[in-house]
């Protein structure tokens, strides 16, 4: 083999080598950037519970007496609960793939949280389908099914034992759970993709950039006075 | 930062989600657990003074601050939308309270209700003529005098939405049943735990 083909072989190995590690710095600096993200989320979303709360149904009454409403004590206490280990390993440990997994498991947990403050009105259901829509900012569909699989699970068991709570009517077909997790898929469907989308950009970005940083390197080794 | 042990961090996720679900479920139970009510008489109270109509009467029994309430007045609203009804709806008024019990914004909302008319229950006694200790009761009676339907219209406490109690209330108004229907009641007490029942229950 000839030096010039060795030299070739080397500086393509080099531009791979160095794209594969761009890539991976993509990926995990936009990873760190979405936890940073879901931060500040979670902690807005635990307040606006506490709002809500404080706001629809501050007291509760017997008589002429009142005491603070469990509401005001389930955004405080639950809301907390569901934001507060996310919250810690997104500021801790962020760009783990444990910490996506929690963080979007909260974000769900959060749907239902908020559905039940505000007295399951229909509108704050679209609250799922931001959420699902804000995960896959990650650009990972790992989260998506996290997420996703604990929709279908709150569907499932609160179809089994408290039915009217989620499809309004108190014996709905057999097949109403399967309907409510098809909406989540079509969507997770389309999310899937743009994370595939979002991967093959960061892929094709860092291939780009390795190749100008060995131009560059290149033209400034060819530049320098022998 | 250093790194925990994996095993160390998956634990605490899983402990983690194991409280939420613990944590919602009780607050699940809170909501689907209905309030007290006595026996509703079978036929229309006679000392009662509240207004008749010529057909059926509906009647529900409200705590002027009951948060829950926001949710039955919905429902009944609807309802009333539905049947194109008329419905009274009894505000208690407990004694030695201030103006503020004529005031709320439940009350202001009932009034602004197509086909409901407004009264103040001054000192629970009508809602213990019907036998009514929780906020949101609904009560119906047919032109006789006899009780058609005894119980709440939502699916929860302060959940609006489809209820079994809407349903056979909606038929009962529609005239498609006969029978009266009893479903669980989401709301406040009518009258504390420590206080003495209605001034004047029994009389």
């Amino acid at each position: 083999m000839s030096s010039l083909s060795q030299d070739v072989d080397a500086v393509a190995d080099g531009i791979v080598a160095r794209a594969d590690q761009r890539f991976t710095d993509l990926r995990n600096d936009n990873f760190r950037r979405i936890d940073r993200m879901f931060f500040w989320l979670l902690l807005g979303q635990w307040l606006f519970g506490i709002l809500i709360a404080v706001t629809v149904s501050p007291r509760a009454w017997d008589g002429t007496e009142w005491h603070v409403h469990q509401h005001v004590y389930a955004a405080i206490f639950l809301g907390l609960g569901v934001a507060g280990l996310p919250m810690t390993l997104t500021w801790l440990y962020p760009g783990r793939p444990l910490t996506r997994h929690v963080a979007a498991a909260s974000q769900v947990l959060f749907s239902a949280l908020l559905i039940h403050l505000t007295g399951g009105r229909i509108e704050t259901h679209f609250h799922v389908f931001g959420s699902l829509a804000f995960i896959a900012f990650y650009r990972d569909w790992r989260p998506l099914i996290t997420a996703s699989v604990i929709v279908a699970a709150d569907h499932f068991l609160r179809g089994w034992f408290w039915p009217e709570s989620v499809y309004g009517v108190a014996s709905p077909e057999w097949w109403r759970f399967i309907e409510h997790a098809m909406w989540v898929v079509f969507i997770d469907a389309f999310l899937v993709l743009s994370c595939a989308f979002g991967v093959r950009d960061f892929r094709a970005m860092a291939e780009q950039t390795a190749q100008v940083e060995a131009l560059a390197e290149h033209a400034i080794r060819g530049a320098r006075p022998a | 930062m250093k790194a925990l042990p994996k095993l160390v961090v998956v634990i605490a996720a899983i402990a983690w989600f194991t409280a939420i679900v613990f944590g919602g479920g009780a607050l699940l139970r809170y909501s689907a657990t209905g309030g007290r009510s006595s026996p509703t008489p079978a036929a229309w109270p006679v000392t009662s003074k509240l207004p008749r109509d010529a057909r059926t009467t509906m009647v529900m029994f409200a705590h002027p601050f009951c948060a829950c309430t926001q949710a039955s007045l919905a429902e009944l609203d609807r309802l009333l939308t539905k049947t194109r009804g008329t419905a009274t709806v009894v505000f208690l008024e407990p004694l030695n309270v201030d103006e503020s019990w004529r005031d709320s914004r439940l009350i202001e909302r009932a009034r602004g209700m197509q086909g409901v008319t407004v009264v103040f229950d001054d000192a629970g006694h009508e809602a213990s003529l019907f036998g009514a200790e929780t906020s949101g009761h609904v009560v119906v009676y047919d032109a006789g005098g006899a009780l058609r339907y005894s119980g709440g219209i939502t699916q929860a406490r302060g959940h609006e939405g489809w209820s079994a109690g809407q349903e056979s209330l909606a038929s009962i108004l529609g005239g498609s049943a006969s029978d009266s229907s009893k479903s669980p009641i989401y709301g406040c007490a009518l009258t504390g735990s420590q206080e003495p029942e209605f001034a004047d229950k029994g009389k």
